[in-house]
């Protein structure tokens, strides 16, 4: 599942790190989010997109590519 | 990892690398196979591996959502990989593909385990979800 955390976490000037420790999962675990290579759980999911202050709509994108009808 | 943690690890190596050297002297220089060795060479081997990973010789400690994905899926793979070497072993140790020439039947009994052992658990597992 493709995401946009990296922009939303820029936008709020959070570092990987920062981000992680306010998640409380580690450094590795935001990067390989970041780069699509693990989809975290609802709960991570949400917790990430609490701290960046997003929707979980808005952060994740599904299959489609984020496309959205109409 | 910081300069203790590498020293620990490269520790842990050695002891590996001495236990299972010496055992192998012993067989080659003597032609006896201590069993004792082997165990502990994989013990060390298991000591070194862990340390890398996660930094706690038993593999425990504080694990996050990925760490607990990568022990999942490690397990997964880890059994198939199991079960294969097992096999290959077998027919190694034997010197024949032919089941019929094999004289080691505890160990055809292992290698026939791996090969039930996940469906009878997911079996049992799956009747805690009905």
């Amino acid at each position: 599942m493709k995401n946009r955390i990296k922009e939303y976490r820029e936008k709020c000037n959070l570092s990987q790190g920062k981000l992680a420790d306010k998640c409380s999962v580690s450094r590795q675990t935001i990067n390989a989010i970041e780069n699509n290579k693990y989809d975290p759980s609802l709960q991570l999911g949400f917790d990430i997109a609490k701290c960046l202050g997003v929707g979980m709509e808005e952060l994740f994108i599904s299959g489609n590519g984020g496309k959205r009808n109409g | 990892m910081d300069k203790t943690q590498k020293v620990i690890a490269v520790l842990a190596f050695l002891v590996f690398l001495s236990i299972a050297g010496f055992s192998l002297y012993k067989w080659i220089r003597f032609g006896t196979i201590d069993a004792g060795g082997i165990f502990l060479s994989f013990v060390a081997l298991s000591y070194f591996f862990n340390w890398l990973k996660w930094r706690d010789h038993q593999g425990g400690g504080e694990k996050d959502e990925l760490d607990r994905h990568i022990e999942t899926q490690s397990a997964k793979i880890g059994y198939y990989v199991l079960m294969i070497l097992s096999g290959l072993i077998l027919f190694i140790s034997e010197g024949t593909g032919n089941f019929n020439e094999i004289d080691n039947y505890p160990l055809v009994i292992v290698v026939g385990l791996t090969l039930v052992t996940v469906p009878i658990t997911e079996f049992i597992y799956a009747k805690k979800f009905k």
